[in-house]
């Protein structure tokens, strides 16, 4: 198995967990996905590292597991503990249809990655066919559910999505860039759970879609 | 001495203006001495500008440079002086140095506290900005100093902001303004697209043709006139004008709408040309309108600030009436008759400016010191006010052209340019326009005059018509001294019109396609322009028949008033001798009938004085005559556009034959508000409710538009690539 193979496996996963989190419902088990998807984002860092011998990425790797797979699911985790909400309500699409479009939205992306010269070697390809159908998976997963926990995951998720572009496509950005990104994704989660406290607090559910009615 | 020269004047000034106003603001709490500092700094500025518009005039050569530059990009923000922007900032320069002294006393008034150091900035930012968009070399600077104008004035306009009727006109302000500003820079973009630069010099040099050329013109006219305050497009003007402190709305009605004007001369007349007669027709057409309307409704106003205003809009239209027929004459090629429309047109911008400016002021005064704007309410002030009074006199004499003031030269230049192009061409349509436009500026004029004997005849003469008309005191020196300096230019502008004619001849040769004739300008005093015996007027020779006439007038009155006084002793004497002899006498029905009548019953020996005309009985100020009573005949003679409505109430106790109390109200129909901008208004709201449904406050909503727009974008990338 050569790296660009592990490389394809590691992108297909964390496409797999974008789509089980479109299937779930528990909120726990979505937070481990996304968990698992960063740690697969971590891995496939660390194989860039390797077959691109830029050892500044293993920095990345790590920084990528420590922050996004253990870090930040440990803390969603803990907020979700303290308000006691523990699944989804029902989203605006069922699941069935959800998964459909999702379907359709990978077929946009895959289609589309096509476009880009850099996309034109196997890997890269792939790299941001996976990417894009992530990102789309990810917009959409926020417009459709109503948990504003769920909102924070999809938000992070699409987060992964550019950032595996970022690291897939260039071989690594530079590592100031990286640090800076991770720490606006560390304060954003922080800022967003504590908001998700207030909102629970507020409104005493966690449903976004009641904040239209803060309009005047 | 001049310090700097020419080409560093106007950043200097600018830059003395900014300074002044961030000084202004560091020094807010110390009141008194920030006001001093913004209003007298605005002054020097104002006297630097006003060097190099003269040394542009002087000297005929345009002055070019740069205000700012922009290193990474190499983006320039120029400006250009040439012989037009140099008398519109002379213009301005010649009424912004009188108002800002007169601003130091008004502004200093108690009621206005912490907010003169506002108005002081304001005041700095406001006419920085009207220098920028007469100076401005290309569309950017012109466009920056637009906005930054609009949003001085709609900051100025609200001053009074606790009073929902400000807040409402600086709001309605604003919308037509950026209405306006959309025209203009849909028409400045087409046009830079176009030509494929931002600099005016080339941006306008004929770069568009056919009905794109028709349509810019439609563009910039709407945008322009909007800020001139044209017919139909002049509601906010009569708001805004009275809801702004005094100075400003002196300084307002006097350069601000004139920008417009300006920007009709420069993109309109001379930057697309004049291709086809219609476009003149068109600017002679909103002139006629816009100076005729707004005179009759100026007549029916009893707001003085309010007056004023809308007087404005009707000197707007005679100066579009020259513009218009001098577009006319430059489209059918004769640019010696096109020359004497501009003329007039550019006199009257200066003239306007030192008039109403000085009407202003003197409203000024008036509001100040009766706390009230509603003419009803003063009434004898010329005895209280009498400098006031005798610059307000002189000021309302020049608006209504009366010779020898300056109003009379400007609008006998606009008849001759009216009536001398009539002669010049054989179109039908110009024989037919010329001297509908001239009759119209005629009925203006003298409509004009009734206006403003009613405003300074109600306000000043008689008697008070309330306790604060009664109280009112005279202004500080500090607020007389420039209305002093405004009446002498009024007197100055009329009396010497030749040396105006002459600074404009060179303003004139600048301008592209145009050619004055040699003998335009004759001597220091005289005006020719047309067929010589016809229309050489030399008013000073006028001025001094007319005031010799005056005086003549004068004199004779006086001895018949002697003579009259004289017999009416006599008769008083043997009056006194008839009722001493017979007690009871023959009751005539000559005037004063009745108090022949109470002299008798009284049975006195003393002599019983009472005001002439009062049929013996106490003159009050109940018995005056009206602003309303003395405008009613002219709202009944043009009833068809007025349209009045009338309400008589009568409240009685015991019989509707016995009443305690009439109440009369009457308003005339407000056309343009209720027929054109209340369905207009209507429509933009529905559309406006009909958007709602896309903002409806859903974070779903909002969240699934994002991602469309991210999908349809990705797609189009994708179908592109």
């Amino acid at each position: 198995m050569t790296t660009s193979d592990v490389l394809i496996l590691c992108a297909a996963g964390m496409l797999v967990s974008a789509y089980l989190m479109v299937g779930q419902n528990a909120l726990f088990t979505t937070i481990r996905l996304y968990g698992l998807q960063a740690l697969l984002l971590g891995i496939g860092s660390a194989v860039i590292a390797v077959s691109a011998a830029r050892y500044e990425l293993f920095v990345t790797a790590a920084v990528t597991v420590a922050l996004k797979a253990v870090l930040i699911p440990w803390f969603l985790m803990r907020v979700i503990d303290r308000i006691g909400i523990h699944r989804e309500i029902e989203p605006f699409l069922n699941v069935p249809a959800s998964l459909l479009v999702c379907l359709g939205l990978t077929v946009v992306g895959y289609r589309v990655s096509t476009g880009f010269a850099e996309s034109s070697q196997g890997v890269s390809h792939h790299l941001v066919g996976v990417a894009l159908s992530m990102l789309l998976i990810g917009l959409f997963l926020m417009v459709t559910r109503k948990r504003a926990i769920t909102q924070i995951l999809a938000l992070l998720t699409v987060e992964n999505a550019v950032f595996l572009v970022a690291v897939g496509v260039t071989s690594g950005m530079p590592l100031v860039v990286e640090l800076g990104i991770a720490f606006d994704v560390i304060l954003a989660v922080l800022m967003l759970g504590i908001l998700v406290r207030r909102i629970v607090d507020r409104f005493e559910s966690m449903d976004i879609s009641r904040l239209s009615k803060l309009k005047g | 001495m001049m310090p700097l020269g020419p080409a560093g004047g106007l950043p200097a000034a600018l830059a003395l203006r900014i300074g002044i106003s961030a000084v202004t603001l560091l020094a807010v709490r110390r009141t008194n001495a920030a006001r001093q500092l913004a209003f007298l700094g605005s002054t020097i500025a104002s006297i630097v500008t006003g060097m190099t518009a003269a040394a542009v005039l002087q000297a005929g050569s345009p002055v070019h440079g740069v205000l700012l530059v922009h290193e990474a990009s190499q983006f320039a923000l120029t400006y250009t002086v040439d012989g037009l922007a140099a008398w519109f900032l002379a213009v301005l320069s010649l009424l912004a140095v009188p108002i800002a002294i007169f601003s130091v006393g008004y502004v200093g008034q108690p009621h206005f506290n912490r907010r003169s150091v506002f108005l002081g900035v304001a005041f700095n930012a406001l006419l920085g900005a009207v220098e920028i968009v007469f100076v401005a070399g290309d569309v950017i600077t012109f466009l920056f100093g637009w906005e930054l104008m609009t949003l001085a004035m709609a900051a100025l306009v609200a001053t009074e902001h606790e009073e929902p009727a400000s807040r409402r006109a600086a709001y309605l302000y604003l919308v037509m303004s950026h209405v306006g500003t959309g025209c203009l820079i849909a028409g400045f973009m087409t046009l830079s697209v176009a030509s494929a630069s931002l600099s005016f010099s080339t941006l306008l040099s004929g770069v568009a043709v056919g009905p794109v050329r028709d349509g810019l013109f439609a563009l910039f006219v709407l945008g322009f006139g909007v800020k001139a305050g044209v017919i139909p497009l002049h509601v906010w003007l009569p708001d805004a004008h009275p809801a702004a402190p005094t100075s400003i709305s002196a300084l307002m009605s006097g350069v601000v709408i004139k920008t417009g004007i300006y920007g009709i001369v420069r993109v309109c007349a001379f930057g697309l040309g004049v291709p086809r007669l219609s476009w003149g027709v068109i600017v002679l057409a909103l002139g006629g309108l816009s100076a005729l309307l707004g005179v009759l409704y100026a007549l029916m106003q009893h707001d003085l600030k309010r007056l004023l205003a809308y007087s404005s809009i009707e000197n707007i239209g005679i100066i579009l009436l020259g513009l218009g027929a001098g577009m006319m004459a430059l489209a059918y090629g004769r640019s010696d008759v096109a020359s004497i429309g501009i003329a007039a047109s550019l006199y009257h911008v200066l003239n306007h400016a030192v008039f109403k400016g000085l009407l202003f002021l003197g409203a000024g005064d008036v509001v100040t010191a009766t706390g009230t704007r509603q003419i009803e309410r003063f009434g004898g002030l010329l005895r209280r006010m009498p400098w006031t009074g005798l610059f307000f006199l002189i000021a309302a004499m020049a608006i209504s052209g009366l010779p020898p003031l300056n109003g009379f030269a400007s609008e006998w230049l606009t008849f001759q340019a009216l009536l001398y192009g009539f002669r010049s061409s054989t179109q039908p349509l110009v024989h037919f326009l010329f001297p509908v436009g001239g009759a119209l500026l005629a009925l203006t004029t003298a409509l004009a005059a009734a206006c403003f004997v009613k405003a300074f005849g109600i306000s000043f003469l008689a008697l008070p018509r309330s306790r604060e008309a009664a109280e009112a005191h005279e202004a500080p020196l500090v607020m007389l001294a420039p209305q002093a300096f405004l009446a002498a230019l009024c007197v100055g502008l009329g009396l010497f019109p030749g040396l105006v004619l002459r600074v404009l001849e060179g303003v004139m040769t600048s301008l592209p396609g145009l050619q004055p004739r040699a003998d335009m300008v004759s001597g220091g005093l005289g005006m020719i322009s047309g067929f010589r015996a016809f229309d050489h007027v030399a008013p000073v020779v006028l001025g001094t028949a007319l005031l010799g006439g005056a005086a003549v007038a004068g004199v004779l009155a006086a001895i018949g008033a002697r003579g009259f006084q004289r017999a009416a002793e006599r008769a008083e004497r043997a009056e006194q001798n008839i009722s001493a002899d017979q007690g009871e006498g023959v009751r005539g029905f000559q005037p004063g009938g009745e108090a022949l009548a109470r002299l008798k019953a009284s049975r006195s020996r003393r002599p019983r004085r009472v005001p002439t005309w009062g049929c013996g009985g106490e003159l009050s100020a109940r018995t005056e005559y009206t602003a309303t009573a003395f405008s009613k005949p002219l709202m009944m003679i043009f009833r068809a556009v007025y349209r009045p409505t009338r309400q008589v109430e009568a409240l009685a106790e015991v019989s509707p034959y016995f009443p305690q109390e009439v109440r009369y109200h009457s308003e005339i129909e407000p056309t343009f508000e209720r027929y054109v901008y209340g369905p207009l208004v209507r429509r933009v709201l529905r559309m406006a409710d009909g958007m709602r449904v896309l903002q409806a406050g859903s974070l779903h909503a909002y969240l699934a538009y994002v991602m469309i727009l991210v999908v349809t974008m990705v797609l189009l990338v994708w179908w592109r690539g």
